[in-house]
């Protein structure tokens, strides 16, 4: 048995805190899967009996299958395209001399602090000057400015983790630009592109406020839920649906998360 | 090959990086199959005419021959060097065997020819059954092996090492140096060695480039430099060395020992100084024994090293003598030194 230093120690405060703060965090959001199982039509308690029959409806709108294939049509899209888009802009940010990193690098993650209805009203109103009609093409063009932030901030601790002589030492074996790329630099960062992926997929297949402004008549997933609140009976449908989106999200956030650090840790023990 | 041959040819090479120069007006050949040094303090600029080399750095003026061709518009990846990196940037997501292998791809080796390369690899490195191993399961000394093996598997013409013993311990270091010099016989490839070290470069070396602040002071022999040195700077750089004005040394030593050179002053290496506890009789022709006063005494183990304050001035000399002569004196006993004419180098101010 490892004795452990004091610092280490498990802290009783502290541990009361996290706990706190979980349950603030997440008791609202447990209201969701703990109703879509009610056997009643409104939230209330008591709960008078239990059913999965809202589940079973839920998949026998084909309303709702579209809008799942469109959702996952976009954030598929969003995160190949914001991943290799933040491949190039970590690489260079940590690999050049930009001038002016500092301000770039804030710039870059503006979209993460600004409200998304700030940028979705400004993308509408710059669609609609361009007269592009609005599709799931302009949804993922907006995702794609929100999902960047996230993926350069995934990638970025993945380049600076490792040696630039890695790269460098390619090149001296014999392999050009493009190949280092493929045998040095994606190997090494590839549990930062895995979470990248993870990541930026879940933001656009959340996202709501964008799509909003941006959508045309092809709906996602969280469209199709507002929608579906103005309908009272359909509100356990949306409670079931809201779970399986819950739980989804959570599943690939959790993962990503975990193979990110998994691969950091590994490149870091080296020594 | 003939052993006179020019391998590189460095032509007036100058590296800016914004105002600073890194290396300025560096001219000399490199030959064929000879082991060659770059030595000089951290900052010198060695690293930076390595990369010169290399093709990671394009020279801000000159230019650089390898076995007769320009370099200047040659990339990295199609010159005839290889290059041992300083933290030896092994990758990481490769086992040994691909690592020393990264090389190979371009070749379109079938799998037993290329298997035979990297297991004759692996022998030459003394690392045989070593090949599944995890990049991350190697020690220090493994790793620097390994980056040797993959940077001589594709025969190059030049191999390039920067400070490849550096994160060694001192054992290890000592261990190496003598592998490195067998293996550069046995593969009969040109080195060139940077390193900060000069025992190390004296030990590896056929020969030195002394470098400080980006300059090349001197270019010589292991021997050459430690016996011949030009400047002050070298003189200070490779050993020890004790540096006194001439009068003192035509005391020492009569004016006959002057008479060669116009000298600013005079070198003379520690172990070329005999220390005496008793006044030495005077020899016929040569001047009289330097009294002093003992104050140090250093036991290295095989040497001893004693601190000289000269009499009459505060000129302080080392000196040293080989264990099997010790001098039994404490410090502020008076003593006398002398040396041989021959031992003493006179040098210019720089
Ligand atoms: N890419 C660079 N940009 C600016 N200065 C550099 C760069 N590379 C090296 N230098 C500077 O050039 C000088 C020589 O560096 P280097 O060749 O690495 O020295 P050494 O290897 O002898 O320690 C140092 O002062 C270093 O700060
Ligand atoms: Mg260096």
């Amino acid at each position: 048995m490892i004795r452990r230093h004091h610092f280490h120690r498990p802290n009783r405060g502290l541990q009361v805190y996290a706990v706190f703060f979980m349950a603030l965090l997440y008791a609202p959001i447990m209201f969701i899967p703990l109703f879509s199982f009610s056997d009643g039509l409104y939230i209330r308690f008591p709960i008078e009996g239990w059913t999965l029959r809202w589940y079973d409806e839920l998949l026998q709108r084909t309303a709702v299958l579209r809008a799942l294939e469109n959702s996952v049509r976009v954030a598929g899209s969003v995160a190949v395209v914001s991943t290799v888009l933040g491949v190039f802009a970590a690489k260079a940010l940590v690999r050049y001399r930009v001038p002016g990193k500092g301000p770039i690098l804030g710039f870059i993650l503006l979209p993460l602090v600004v409200p998304p209805i700030i940028f979705g009203v400004a993308l509408l109103l710059m669609v609609s000057w361009l007269q592009i009609p609005l599709s799931l093409y302009t949804i993922a063009a907006g995702h794609i400015i929100i999902c960047l932030p996230f993926a350069i901030a995934t990638l970025l601790p993945r380049f600076e983790g490792y040696d630039a002589a890695m790269e460098e030492a390619a090149a001296d074996l014999g392999e050009n630009g493009w190949w280092v790329f493929w045998r040095v630099t994606v190997p090494i960062i590839l549990p930062g592109i895995v979470a990248s992926l993870l990541l930026t997929f879940t933001v656009s297949f959340d996202e709501f406020v964008m799509a909003f402004f941006l959508g045309g008549t092809d709906l996602t997933l969280p469209l199709y839920v507002w929608g579906q609140l103005r309908i009272p009976r359909a509100f356990p449908v949306v409670l079931a649906l809201g779970t399986l989106i819950l739980l989804f999200s959570f599943v690939l956030v959790f993962l990503g998360l975990k193979i990110g650090r998994r691969g950091a840790i590994k490149l870091v023990d080296r020594d | 090959m003939n052993s006179a041959a020019t391998m590189i040819s460095i032509r007036n090479v100058t590296k800016r990086f914004g105002v600073f120069a890194a290396v300025q007006d560096a001219c000399f050949d490199i030959r064929a199959g000879e082991f060659f040094s770059l030595l000089g303090a951290s900052g010198s600029g060695k690293t930076t005419l390595l990369r010169i080399l290399a093709g990671f750095e394009a020279a801000t003026e000159g230019e650089v021959h390898i076995d007769g061709a320009p370099m200047d518009a040659v990339p990295p990846h199609q010159r005839p060097v290889n290059m041992v990196f300083q933290n030896y940037a092994i990758f990481p997501h490769l086992n040994v065997r691909d690592n020393i292998g990264f090389g190979l791809r371009k070749l379109k080796l079938d799998k037993a020819e290329r298997a035979r390369r990297i297991d004759e690899m692996l022998e030459l490195i003394k690392l045989p059954g070593f090949g599944d191993r995890a990049s991350d399961q190697l020690s220090g000394g493994q790793r620097q092996r390994v980056a040797l093996a993959r940077a001589l598997i594709l025969r190059p013409k030049v191999l390039l090492l920067d400070e490849p013993l550096g994160a060694l311990d001192k054992q290890l270091r000592e261990q190496m140096q003598t592998e490195l010099r067998a293996l550069q016989r046995s593969v009969g490839i040109t080195f060139v060695l940077v390193t900060h070290d000069q025992e190390e470069a004296m030990a590896l070396s056929d020969r030195i480039a002394v470098m400080a602040d980006g300059r090349v002071l001197q270019i010589d022999t292991p021997a050459g430099l430690y016996e011949r040195p030009k400047t002050r700077r070298v003189a200070s750089f490779v050993g020890s060395m004790n540096f006194l004005p001439g009068d003192l040394a035509v005391r020492a030593c009569g004016q006959a020992a002057w008479q060669h050179g116009k000298a600013d002053f005079i070198a003379i290496r520690p172990e070329r100084i005999t220390l005496h506890t008793d006044h030495p009789a005077d020899q016929a022709g040569a001047g009289q024994p330097l009294p002093g006063r003992l104050t140090d005494r250093v036991y290295l183990g095989e040497r001893v090293q004693y601190q000289v304050q000269l009499d009459g001035c505060a000129q302080h000399l080392a000196v040293s003598t080989p264990n099997t002569a010790p001098v039994v004196a404490d410090p502020g006993t008076p003593v006398w030194l002398t040396w041989p004419a021959e031992a003493m180098i006179p040098l210019q101010d720089d």
